[in-house]
């Protein structure tokens, strides 16, 4: 008879200790990410068997150096364990600590055991010791700390590790028993915390301690308790000084236990980390590193990308087909293989590209380096009102801005963190590169000057720099402007460098990847569903299209495939989509637009690429026919009537690229801004700012050329 | 008033039991306490960031952070 | 009968996204860093 048993297991610990390589060793593939309630921090949870019938649900908190919380994922870790009362408690918790900042990372182990929760402490990367003249007396800390300690190596000998890991993990749970390792109360005042215990005997005085501190309580706390509790803070002026105290004194101890079981000899040790610092963080040097690495990168994500885009648009355009070819005649047969395939195809198309930068990002964080990057480019970033934190997300917006707005999370200060969201949209993303691409080629010539740079791709790197510089300079004003205090508090660690772990980085890669699926796939294929509609539809005229159309091509002799051609174009013209793009075109023709351009800029709000798609609807460009070749021939054949000159000239173009390095199309990004930011006062700031400028800069443009 | 900011690269220094009011608890839990040994290892552009080793933590903290922490220099 | 498959998941889409952009998240609470 086999009786299976759950318990909760939380692994907690300082950044860079391989904690993540824990979590992924004990979980391998059981492994899911959601959310926690009412806050946008991820929630990491796995499933491990620890022993027998006994098995685990691990969850991986965000890494933290102290209990005291600065960001909000670290105010993650601390409502987690006030919550010891409720059953989403973990029943033993892992501390994870590295051997070379052993002395570090006990404080948050000596915090976690004054709250008297059953815990391991795991040492990781135990193979560094030799490396770094490190000596451990494992059975001697063991004793002092009272407590369960592994030491392991996660990287070089996973089974091992994890073997006793869960062997250290059911001990403690077995017997149960927790004490505190510092009471620091009696070194800093007895009096004091004696009081605050009378207050509240339920709680361990550590516990009473971070509630009034943090100000924050348990769920099951009573507004009574509370107030008693918020009543004796108010009568302490001591608070500050006492948290000051609080932290030398775990450290004095940590220092007694150290002094006997462990030793650090310094002639031992190989310096990697001092070499390659030299390097990477040189005044000069450095900075030559990083720019040469972004142009590698940047090269790397169009050349992997294009065959896989090139792969997944042939595939999509052919599903399409064949669902509407094979599935009887229908609105659901439209809707299926005109609306949400194509919406599908237009958010899977992304993942090459999002991948492959999330990969080489991962990497560099998993190496160390990224620290390096922060390192040296915070006072720049400072300048323009955001922190050297910003630098990934501004970079991360080349391939797609949605997962670059969610990669701000780590960025401590409010206000450089909200005007890096509301900046990154700006920097050149891979949805505009269709379009920038057939503008392109219809009107720059395709020359080369100076014998060596091509011209057509000279103004694609402008139109990068422009991004890049109009998020710049919107980030500046936004610095001068907005009225947020500047409450960033920064300290960056530089841990030691080392091989990445594949493993870390692939599991790092799907979760990033799946996160912009199913975030921004829903909202990119809910209007895809809803243009449709749309475009599908209309009052009468519409309905009356065919009739009207075979009437009058009555005498002509036209073959069955242009005759459908025309038929789409007109059914398109007249539908609602084609009501809204005549009705804006007084709007657009400032800009050089007309109202078939206007279908198209207005179902870019779906996603900015579908632009081309459109235009090739509007200009009975059959979808057999997907090649840019012929939009483009078909694009270059068009003639504004008014002018009786080429539609798609150079001011147009040139309107149309300015256009949509502005204009904010992408509501996908507008969602997540929404959500990242809480309040929808800034996505729409966004969307109205952006657009206004948008508008004003392309009708310069259009007016001055013209 | 010598601070971390006026450190030179490759300088030791110890933390001195003057600044604690001024050293935010944030970086005194990573180990920046009185009396803890304190090496510049490297500085970025206009001095800002700095990168330091403080009781065996290599961090990086800003300028106007380290100005406001007094040190005593190693002879 | 198709119909109402189509018009209904016209309606599911719509509604998804009005509660997206125009509802605010009950349920959080503002942490230290907010500031909002």
């Amino acid at each position: 008879m086999s009786y299976k048993k759950t318990i909760n297991v939380a692994l907690i610990g300082n950044p860079n200790t391989g904690k993540t390589s824990l979590f992924n060793e004990l979980t391998g593939l059981n492994q899911k990410v959601g959310n926690y309630p009412g806050v946008t921090v991820d929630k990491k949870e796995g499933s491990s068997k620890l022993q027998g019938n006994l098995k685990a649900i691990i969850t991986d908190l965000p890494g933290t150096y102290s209990i005291n919380p600065t960001s909000l994922d670290e105010t993650i870790v601390l409502k987690t364990l006030l919550n010891s009362k409720s059953d989403k408690t973990p029943d033993v918790i892992v501390v994870v600590a590295d051997v070379e900042n052993l002395k570090r990372n006990l404080l948050l182990f000596s915090q976690i055991k004054d709250l008297e929760i059953p815990t391991v402490l795991a040492i990781n990367m135990a193979d560094q010791m030799k490396r770094k003249g490190i000596t451990i007396d494992l059975k001697l800390l063991k004793n002092e700390l009272n407590n369960e300690v592994v030491l392991l190596s996660v990287r070089k000998d996973p089974e091992i590790g994890i073997q006793e890991v869960k062997k250290a993990i059911v001990k403690t749970y077995n017997s149960a028993k927790a004490f505190p390792l510092c009471n620091v109360n009696n070194r800093i005042d007895p009096a004091y915390f004696d009081r605050l215990k009378e207050i509240n005997p339920k709680y361990s005085i550590y516990e009473l301690w971070l509630m009034i501190t943090q100000n924050s309580f348990p769920d099951k706390i009573s507004e009574d308790e509370k107030k008693a509790l918020l009543n004796f803070k108010n009568d302490s002026k001591n608070l500050k000084k006492y948290q000051h105290k609080e932290t030398i004194y775990r450290y004095q101890k940590i220092n007694e236990i150290l002094k006997k079981t462990y030793l650090a000899d310094r002639s031992k040790a190989t310096d990697l980390r001092a070499k390659l610092d030299k390097v990477f963080t040189h005044k000069i040097f450095g900075y030559i590193l990083f720019f040469t690495l972004l142009l590698l990168i940047f090269q790397s994500i169009f050349d992997w990308a294009s065959l896989p885009m090139d792969l997944i648009d042939t595939v999509f355009a052919n599903l399409s087909s064949y669902v509407n070819k094979t599935m009887p005649t229908g609105v659901l047969n439209n809707l299926i293989s005109e609306g949400i395939i194509p919406g599908v195809g237009g958010i899977i198309i992304f993942i090459p590209q999002i991948a492959i930068l999330f990969l080489f990002v991962s990497l560099l964080e998993e190496t160390g380096y990224m620290s390096r990057v922060v390192f040296l480019m915070d006072k720049i970033m400072r300048r323009f009102g955001m922190s050297g934190k910003s630098v990934i997300p501004l970079i991360s917006g080349t391939a797609c801005a949605i997962p670059a707005v969610m990669a701000t999370r780590n960025i401590s200060g409010w206000k450089e963190r909200l005007i890096t969201i509301l900046v990154t949209p700006f920097t050149t993303c891979s949805a505009r590169l269709p379009v920038y691409a057939i503008i392109i080629a219809l009107i720059i010539p395709d020359k080369k000057i100076f014998g060596i740079l091509n011209l057509q791709g000279l103004t694609l790197l402008s139109l990068y720099i422009l991004g890049f510089t109009t998020a710049i300079m919107a980030a500046v004003i936004l610095h001068k402007t907005l009225k947020i205090k500047d409450t960033s508090f920064f300290v960056v660690e530089m841990p030691d460098y080392k091989l990445p772990s594949l493993k870390n980085v692939f599991f790092d890669v799907i979760e990033k990847t799946k996160a912009f699926i199913f975030g921004a796939g829903k909202i990119i294929l809910s209007i895809s569903i809803v243009l449709w509609f749309l475009a599908s539809n209309g009052p009468q005229s519409y309905t009356d299209v065919e009739k009207n159309i075979k009437e009058k091509i009555v005498s002509q002799e036209i073959s069955g495939v242009k005759l459908n051609q025309m038929i789409a174009s007109a059914k398109l013209e007249n539908s609602y989509i084609g009501i809204m793009g005549k009705s804006i075109e007084p709007l657009i023709k400032p800009l050089g637009y007309d109202w078939k351009i206007g279908i198209a800029l207005i179902s870019s709000f779906a996603a900015r690429e579908v632009f081309v798609g459109t235009l090739a609807t509007i200009y009975s460009v059959g979808s057999d026919d997907d090649d840019i070749t012929t939009i483009k021939q078909r694009m270059a054949l068009e003639i504004n009537p008014e002018t009786n000159t080429r539609r798609f000239n150079f001011p147009v173009g040139m309107s149309l690229l300015v256009f949509y390095a502005f204009a904010m199309q992408c509501m996908a990004t507008l969602a997540i801004v929404k959500r990242e930011t809480n309040s929808w006062k800034w996505p729409l700031i966004q969307f109205v700012g952006m657009g206004v400028l948008a508008y004003v800069c392309s009708f310069v443009v259009f007016q001055i050329l013209s | 008033m010598t601070t971390i900011a006026s450190l030179h690269i490759g300088e030791l220094a110890y933390i001195s039991e003057e600044s604690l009011n001024e050293i935010p608890l944030k970086l005194l839990e990573m180990g920046c306490l009185p009396g803890a040994e304190v090496e510049l290892i490297q500085l970025a552009p206009l001095n800002d960031p700095l990168y330091i080793c403080v009781n065996g933590s290599h961090l990086a903290i800003r300028k106007e952070t380290a100005a406001k922490i007094k040190i005593i220099k190693a002879q | 009968m198709q119909e109402i498959i189509v018009y209904s998941s016209v309606g599911v889409a719509v509604f998804f996204l009005v509660k997206k952009f125009f509802f605010k998240k009950p349920k959080s609470k503002c942490n230290k860093d907010c500031d909002c």
